[in-house]
């Protein structure tokens, strides 16, 4: 046999397991071989050529021509080149005479010199005058006739009507403004009255963009009067020789985000992610489930080529493919604007080279995480249709982030930095405005390049397992079938469902609770308590059910057994003292926020926080100490102890090693704590998860959870009550100033009555804990489905 | 050549678990057609995957030429040829295109992928379609270019699942005559496959397996005294007749 073997091959054999200089070649070209095959596959697939290239095609002018007639109409901007109307109300002040009369010898300036230059425009043999002249003489008068549009290199030429205002009160003009009656004023300024010798005009305007853009128009006219054969035209008009008109402008009516004018620096990288993602999404699907499907997937896999050269190859395919589809896009858009001058409004210069090359980059970065989120999805799959129907929520998801990030008032800081998909469009969005902060644009890129890096890991494991070939095996419905012996733990898929379920039941908790009314005592102890029900419902109830459906025994699912003294001890010890620790940490958590997003943002943080703070110690400081004991310290101990350290913990520790579930455990503990206050509170994770990883050390030592549910009562029961004994507490002469850090001999003793109680569970024996596992008998169990 | 020893393997679903192959055990030498029988479900498709290396066996090990598949998966699949009815081929390529294609991935130069496929086209009469995108092939000439496929890197080893499966009289005779010539050729064979009479024809040594046992094992001659039956057809109806009559009562191997 093996002399039929061809000579590469028995090289490569003799090599094997060490990594000689022919065998990495070889491996690399053999990738190569795989990727070409792949996109050989894909690109050959006309449904690959729709998305490819059709929809860039299709789908942009369409995009632009709708973005033209209703958007634009809808925000009051149109094109420059199409010359708008706008009225102008304007007052001269009619207790000053000579005011008064230069005044409106000024605006009778620029009408005179519109209606006259129009006849002679460009008569003067001087080049730049007779531009000017020109651009001035396209004006038109009130009701005027047809603008003609040309000399666009100066001010864009607009008709507009005139609304004089005889009131004494220059205050009318800015209500007229203010009230949309007209889209700009002019007037007087009064502050400078006193040494008005020439023209100091104060253009109003409302803060919209219509009424901006006829400020910065009249704006431009002045400063073409000024510019252009000025001396002459001021003597015309009366003003003495060398004036020069002084204008300053201001805005009235309320006042709005300014970046909310961008959309399109907004809605540009949404779209280009959107049709990256689709670009990536067929050859996923067809790439894995779709050779699952027809039988490839084993015959490569039969091939001497390991399964993550395979994976990896069909990822660099779809990857490939994403990347094409962004860069037709991007061309396609980037035309489209240019071709449709929308660039124009928003002003010019957003949409170069250099632009589109930061978008580019950012769209290979963005691609890469969602191919390998794809791939590790459709891996998952055995067949197209149910890739498809995975692939759907996850695209809808994705939409979410998509639309937050376009929300007015967005920016790239904070917890908004490492939102996945967020990120990379708020960082796009920065980018083309021309505003990126380079600290949280590194957070932005490498929290991306972190999760491609894991959805790479995740889609290997996936593809990695037995089941990537195991077509029979088994359905979502299965894991719901009620088993027959008793479980010793929850089984994990049921722990997750328990999970899964807590976020949706949390939120409408939080809706429900919002809608009650919180005038009176009263009120406010009947909402508490109900957030207590709430609690036990979501943590205890329904783990509980989902224990019992699971044929599971609730002692020793829900770790229920009598610890040992010496862990009630240290559960004592621990949680007297570790909130120094805890709430030090969170200090600290706000200078490491401040340094990375700027002293602004960190104050703006702050504020928010302590306002929130300070709105919830009002409303609890009227209410009896026993409800807060019982609503913020014995219910939440209780019941999150039943769920994370309980069923969570103790269902990974049946298949995941010691520091692995007490880590999973604490961070989807610090998780819950980010999300439960209705918004997102960040700077809870790292302090919360550190109690959650000290809750789990214990649990598992003392394989209970009562230790846990005393450490974890005890910390909340301090903590509340610092805060709702503060006013009396603050007159204490030692005790710290309400905005004061902790003092460091606080923190110093916490820490070490904490580490007394650490060194007692870490010198504590674990009790000798049954282990025998259930055993599942093939035949009754496939009698019982 | 191959060498199966002690396989087995459960699969978890859920709640759920299957003994798909039980304790398996038999050999294969070079030149001898090993014909892997038993109904739908008996765990020949996973005993094929794990002596290729694709699943990893929870208990024994299968061997070819003294590699283990599931410690040196990718010496086995150098030394194998796997088919199998379900082995697609790829739509957009051209039959030569995937020809080639795996002959680079099992590592042979361009001037060799070059005069295997010719001389396979010769054997399996590729001619007329090579060239054409494997989308608008025929079941049959599919499953050629499959065998072809297998064959481009000359293995010791076939493993071929059920090569036949949808193919008519004609196509699975050109399988079968094949099959013959990789016998003579002194290659080591396991064989899954319904076609009994056929198999019959056509393989050294029978095992037959059901609900993942191997209930019977030996030569025909050694099948038919064992079972006093005189031809597989037979002994594969008594076989699933049996348990379905007995389904609750174990059964032994035979011939184990």
């Amino acid at each position: 046999m093996t002399e039929s073997l061809p000579p590469e091959k028995s090289d490569e054999r003799g090599a094997a397991g060490v990594a000689s200089v022919p065998g990495v070649r070889r491996r690399k070209y053999r990738l190569r071989r795989l990727v070409l095959k792949e996109l050989r596959e894909t690109l050959r697939d006309r449904r690959t050529i729709v998305t490819l290239i059709l929809m860039p095609l299709l789908v942009y002018p369409a995009l632009s021509l709708v973005f033209k007639t209703y958007l634009l109409s809808n925000i009051g901007l149109v094109p420059t080149d199409e010359p708008i109307s706008f009225r102008i109300a304007y007052s001269g002040d009619t207790s000053d005479a000579d005011v008064s009369t230069a005044f409106e010898q000024i605006v009778a300036g620029i009408q005179g010199a519109t209606r006259n230059n129009s006849t002679d425009a460009g008569v003067d043999g001087v080049p730049g005058e007779a531009a000017a002249s020109e651009s001035l003489g396209e004006v038109v008068q009130p009701g005027g006739g047809k603008a003609i549009p040309n000399q666009e290199q100066f001010v864009p030429i607009h008709r507009h009507s005139w609304i004089p205002v005889s009131q004494t009160s220059d205050d009318t003009v800015e209500r007229l403004v203010e009230l949309g009656v007209a889209d700009v004023g002019l007037y007087l300024s009064r502050e400078e009255r006193r040494a008005w010798q020439v023209g100091d005009l104060r253009i109003v305007a409302r803060n919209d963009v219509f009424s901006e853009t006829a400020a910065n128009y009249l704006a431009s006219k002045f400063k073409l009067l000024n510019e252009f054969d000025i001396q002459q035209r001021l003597k015309k008009v009366g003003l003495p020789d060398g004036a020069v008109i002084k204008v300053s402008s201001l805005i009235v009516g309320p006042e709005s985000e300014p970046k909310s004018s961008f959309p399109l620096a907004s809605l540009v990288p949404l779209v280009l992610v959107l049709m990256t993602i689709t670009g990536a999404v067929y050859p996923a699907i067809d790439l894995t489930a779709g050779e699952r499907e027809r039988g490839t997937l084993e015959t490569l896999m039969a091939a001497p080529v390991p399964r993550f050269g395979i994976l990896f190859s069909k990822f660099l395919a779809v990857l490939t493919v994403a990347i094409l589809t962004a860069v037709l896009n991007l061309i396609g858009m980037f035309a489209t604007i240019w071709a449709f001058q929308l660039d124009k409004q928003f002003g010019g210069g957003m949409f170069n080279a250099t632009v589109m090359f930061q978008i580019f980059l950012l769209l290979i970065l963005f691609a890469a995480f969602f191919s390998a989120l794809l791939l590790a999805v459709t891996s998952f799959a055995k067949s197209f249709k149910e890739a498809q129907v995975y692939l759907i929520p996850i695209i809808l998801l994705s939409l979410g982030p998509g639309l937050m990030a376009m929300a007015p008032g967005m920016s790239l800081d904070g917890v908004y930095s490492v939102v996945p998909m967020m990120n990379i469009l708020l960082l796009a969005r920065d980018v083309i405005i021309g505003e990126v902060v380079v600290i949280p644009a590194v957070i932005a890129v490498l929290s991306t390049l972190t999760y491609a890096f894991l959805a790479i890991q995740l889609a290997a494991w996936i593809f990695g397992s037995d089941g990537i070939l195991n077509a029979g095996s088994g359905s979502f419905a299965e894991m719901f079938l009620r088993p027959i012996k008793v479980n010793r733990v929850v089984p994990i898929f049921a722990t997750l469902f328990c999970l899964v379920l807590l976020f949706p039941i949390n939120f409408a908790s939080i809706g429900y609770l919002g809608r009650l009314p919180a005038e009176t005592v009263g009120d406010l102890q009947y909402r508490y308590l109900l957030m207590g029900l709430f609690t036990f419902i979501a943590f205890m109830v329904v783990p509980w059910a989902v224990a019992k459906h699971q044929n599971t025994n609730i002692k020793t699912g829900f770790g229920l057994n009598p610890p040992r003294i010496i862990f009630l001890v240290a559960g004592v010890l621990i949680g007297i003292s570790l909130w120094t620790i805890v709430m030090s940490l969170t200090s600290g958590w706000h200078e490491v926020y401040g340094y990375l997003f700027g002293a602004e943002k960190q104050d703006a943080w702050h504020h928010r926080l302590v306002e929130v703070a300070t709105a919830q110690l009002e409303r609890i400081s009227q209410i009896s100490p026993l409800v807060i004991l019982i609503c913020f310290s014995i219910i939440p101990a209780i019941c999150e102890e039943w769920f994370f350290r309980g069923m969570l913990f103790r269902s990974l520790l049946k298949t995941k090693a010691v520091w692995k579930a007490v880590l999973i455990s604490a961070v989807v503990f610090g998780a819950f704590h980010t999300l439960s206050n209705s918004a997102i509170a960040i700077d809870r994770l790292i302090p919360s998860t550190l109690v959650g990883i000290m809750l789990g050390y214990l649990a598992y030592k003392s394989d209970s959870i009562l230790p846990g549910i005393i450490l974890h009562s005890l910390n909340n029961a301090i903590v509340i009550f610092l805060a709702y004994y503060e006013p009396s507490l603050s007159e204490l002469p030692w005790f710290p100033d309400k905005d004061a850090p902790i003092p460091l001999s606080w923190v110093a003793g916490g820490a070490l009555i904490s580490a007394v109680g650490v060194a007692l569970i870490w010198s504590a024996k674990r009790p000798i804990v049954e282990t025998e596992e259930v055993e599942l008998d093939s035949n009754t169990m496939i009698e019982a489905v | 050549m191959i060498s199966i020893q002690h396989l087995s393997k459960t699969f978890q679903s859920g709640q759920r678990s299957l003994l798909a192959v039980d304790d398996v055990s038999f050999t294969v030498v070079k030149g001898e057609v090993y014909g892997l029988l038993g109904p739908n479900g008996a765990g020949k498709t996973t005993m094929m995957r794990m002596i290729l290396g694709l699943l990893k066996p929870d208990l024994g090990f299968a061997q070819i030429d003294g590699h283990r598949s599931d410690q040196q998966p990718d010496e086995v699949k150098r030394k194998v040829g796997f088919v199998s009815a379900s082995a697609g081929v790829y739509q957009w390529l051209t039959g030569w295109e995937m020809l080639s294609f795996f002959g680079e991935i099992y590592g042979l130069s361009s001037s060799e992928i070059v005069s295997k496929i010719d001389e396979l086209t010769e054997i399996l009469s590729l001619g007329e379609f090579l060239n054409q995108g494997c989308a608008t092939l025929s079941t049959g000439q599919k499953q050629r270019l499959s065998l072809a496929r297998a064959l481009i890197h000359d293995p010791p080893v076939m493993i071929l699942d059920e090569p036949t499966l949808g193919l008519d009289v004609v196509g699975s005779q050109v399988i079968f005559n094949y099959i013959d010539v990789l016998k003579e050729r002194s290659k080591a064979i396991i064989l899954c496959t319904h076609r009994l009479e056929q198999a019959q024809r056509v393989c050294s040594r029978f095992g037959l397996l059901h609900k993942g046992k191997m209930v019977l094992e030996g030569t025909l001659a050694e099948l038919k005294s064992q079972t006093g039956r005189n031809d597989l057809v037979e002994m594969f109806v008594d076989l699933i007749d049996e348990k379905r009559v007995n389904a609750e009562r174990p059964v032994q191997a035979v011939n184990h």
